[in-house]
Parts: C-alpha cells; sequence; structure tokens
C-alpha cells in the first residue's frame, strides 16, 4: 500500500470504523455514501492533506470521481506531488 | 480552493418567524442565533448597517441550503438580485405573472423546465421560479439563475475563478446563456447557475435586500479564492473578517462579482 493511502486510512480510521475486511476493500469505500465524513470533516481532510503532503488541491481534483475513496484520493495525492517535485 | 455552494441566503424581518415557515416547507433548522454582531466590513454591501444582525442555516429538502438573515428594520420591495428555481412551490405562496420576463425560455432551455412559473412566498416577500409541471417535488433550491451584461465575461468569471464547471451553453430569444455548475462530492455543495443576458444592465445587490440576496460559498483559503476573484474582474470585496457563529470561527470575505452579485467567502476555522 503508498504511503498516501496508509496516511489516508489512519485519518479515516481516528473517526470511525472504515468498511472492508482486508485494506484493499478499505480503499474502494466510498467514505460519503458510508457517511464516514460530514461537511466539516471533508474540509478539515482536505486542509491536514495539502499540510501533511504540501501541495495544493484544484476544482478539478475536487470534482474527481477518485476524490471519494481513500484510495483515489491517495492517487490524486500521489499525482499532485510528483507534478510538484 | 472552493468547495461549492454552503447556502443560498434569503432575507427576513423576523429570523425565528421566517424559520417557521421554511419548516412548513420541509427545511431544517440547524442553527438559529439571535444579536450576532454584524462586522463593519460589510457596511458597503448593505443598505442599512445595524451592529447586530440574526440568522437561521436551514437545510432543505435536497438541493443548497437557506441562510435566514435578519439585518434589521423592514425589508425593501425590490426584485430579487438571483433569481433562484425550487423544486416546488412551497406552501403560502401565489402566483406572479411573469409570462413575459426572458428567464422563461432560459429556465426552460437552459435547465429543461417544462413550465416556470413565478410566484411570491408571501411571509417572506421572496419571489422565486419554479416547474409548475414538475408535481410533487420538494421545495429545495435547484438552481439559480444571475442576470448579466456579457456572457462571455461572466462566463469566464465563475469558471475561471469561482471553480465551476460548463455544463452547456445556447441562446434563447432573450439573448445567450451558459449554464455552469458547482459539482461536489457532498450533494448539498452542488449547484447549477445559469448565467444570462437579457434584461438590460444587471443592478448591485445588497445583503439586506428583499429576497435571496447573496450566494454562499465553502473556500479553503478565503484570501487567495477572493484574490483569484479580483483578478478575474470582481468589482470589489469586503477584504477577510473574522466571525464565531455555531460555536464554530469562521474566515469570511464577501466579494461583488463582475455583474453585482453578491459572494460570501466561508472558511471553517474549526
Amino acid at each position: 500500500m503508498r504511503s498516501e493511502a496508509t496516511w489516508l486510512l489512519r485519518w479515516f480510521e481516528q473517526r470511525g470504523t472504515v468498511p472492508g475486511t482486508t485494506p484493499e476493500e478499505q480503499l474502494q469505500v466510498n467514505y460519503f455514501d458510508v457517511q464516514l465524513i460530514d461537511s466539516l470533516g471533508v474540509i478539515q481532510l482536505i486542509a491536514e492533506v495539502e499540510e501533511h503532503f504540501g501541495i495544493s488541491f484544484h476544482e478539478r481534483h475536487f470534482q474527481d470521481r477518485r476524490f471519494a475513496t481513500i484510495g483515489g484520493l491517495s492517487e490524486l495525492i500521489a499525482e499532485l506531488g510528483a507534478a510538484d517535485r | 480552493m472552493i468547495l461549492g455552494a454552503d447556502h443560498v441566503a434569503l432575507s427576513c424581518e423576523d429570523v425565528a418567524s421566517a424559520s417557521g415557515v421554511l419548516a412548513q416547507a420541509g427545511y431544517r433548522a440547524r442553527f438559529l442565533e439571535r444579536d450576532l454582531p454584524n462586522p463593519p466590513a460589510k457596511r458597503a454591501f448593505l443598505g442599512a448597517y445595524h451592529p447586530r444582525h440574526s440568522l437561521a442555516y436551514c437545510e432543505g429538502p435536497g438541493g443548497a441550503a437557506l441562510e435566514l438573515t435578519e439585518h434589521g428594520g423592514a425589508l425593501p420591495d425590490a426584485a430579487s438580485p438571483y433569481q433562484v428555481l425550487l423544486g416546488a412551490a412551497p406552501p403560502e405562496t401565489r402566483a406572479v405573472d411573469m409570462a413575459d420576463s426572458p428567464w422563461v425560455c432560459v429556465w426552460q432551455e437552459a435547465f429543461g423546465c417544462r413550465r416556470p412559473r413565478a410566484a411570491l412566498w408571501s411571509p417572506l416577500r421572496a419571489q422565486f421560479w419554479h416547474d409548475s409541471d414538475a408535481g410533487g417535488a420538494a421545495t429545495g433550491v435547484r438552481a439559480l439563475l444571475v442576470p448579466v451584461a456579457d456572457v462571455a465575461r461572466a462566463q469566464e468569471f465563475w469558471l475561471s475563478a469561482m471553480g465551476c464547471g460548463l455544463v452547456a451553453e445556447g441562446r434563447s430569444e432573450a439573448g445567450p446563456w451558459v449554464r455552469v455548475a458547482f459539482r461536489a462530492p457532498v450533494p448539498q455543495w452542488s449547484l447549477d447557475v445559469i448565467l444570462a443576458e437579457g434584461d438590460g444592465q444587471p443592478g448591485s445587490s445588497l445583503l439586506d435586500a428583499a429576497g435571496f440576496p447573496c450566494l454562499g460559498l465553502l473556500s479553503t483559503n478565503v484570501p487567495r479564492d477572493s484574490d483569484r476573484m479580483r483578478q478575474a474582474g470582481a468589482r470589489e470585496g469586503s477584504g477577510e473578517f473574522h466571525v464565531e457563529i455555531n460555536g464554530k470561527t469562521l474566515r469570511i470575505a464577501v466579494v461583488r462579482g463582475p455583474d453585482g452579485e453578491l459572494l460570501e467567502l466561508i472558511q471553517y476555522r474549526g
């Protein structure tokens, strides 16, 4: 599992139980659908991800379908990090 | 980054009774706060400044939330700066004859309304639109229409500075229009906005105008987003100020867009 996914999984697990019996299943969970996060939580998530990984999201990333799963979001973070390097 | 729509402001003369009116329409007040300090930075955006104001944040049955704002004093008689499409007419409304309005064909062509009808939400003195053929739909906010002087310039502003996506564009009898949208994984943050020419030069609205005077937007960085809006053609801004509402510290800026529309950037600070 990439480091971004590990960090995100830990972030979500501090706030509730992430459904899934394996990490692979957990990475595919749509955290909005299972109400793992509320609107204020989304804002906190963005702020903490930007600070921790030193990246800046753009509206197009927020509208990307991948933003809704831990695995997808970790891909976006990795892409943004690579672009900044 | 602008995450999406937080609320559409709705002016009222008494926030408690207005909250009751919204409850009848299926809205649920998440909080109601009276006599909050009204930051002086908003003075330029108000018809009459009062040092205190009250508000209630009401989540609708689908669509963006409505934020009731009571600034003190009677509501002036004026057209609503934003044209708002509700999913259905709430109780206590009466029809308004707007058959000649240029927005009728825009709602039809840009949003697919079959029979757009204007009505007055009498207790709130707020004019709105609904599709009288969409029987049984909830009363939530479905879309906004912003009258603009130049669709191309407005489109540039809403796409580049506001982060909206382009949904459709066309031309009605009244003039050109574009439909843009905030799209977010949180459903209530998503909102369709139609920018349309066709009713003369749009005027400048005020936060205490009757009807729906302002669109509230969630921002992750108010200074950065307001600067981006200024560079993209916003007319003026309040500068950043801080308020505490419902136990949360918010970083806020009020910005007037290129067509006089009022936009409020809101950043949660925990």
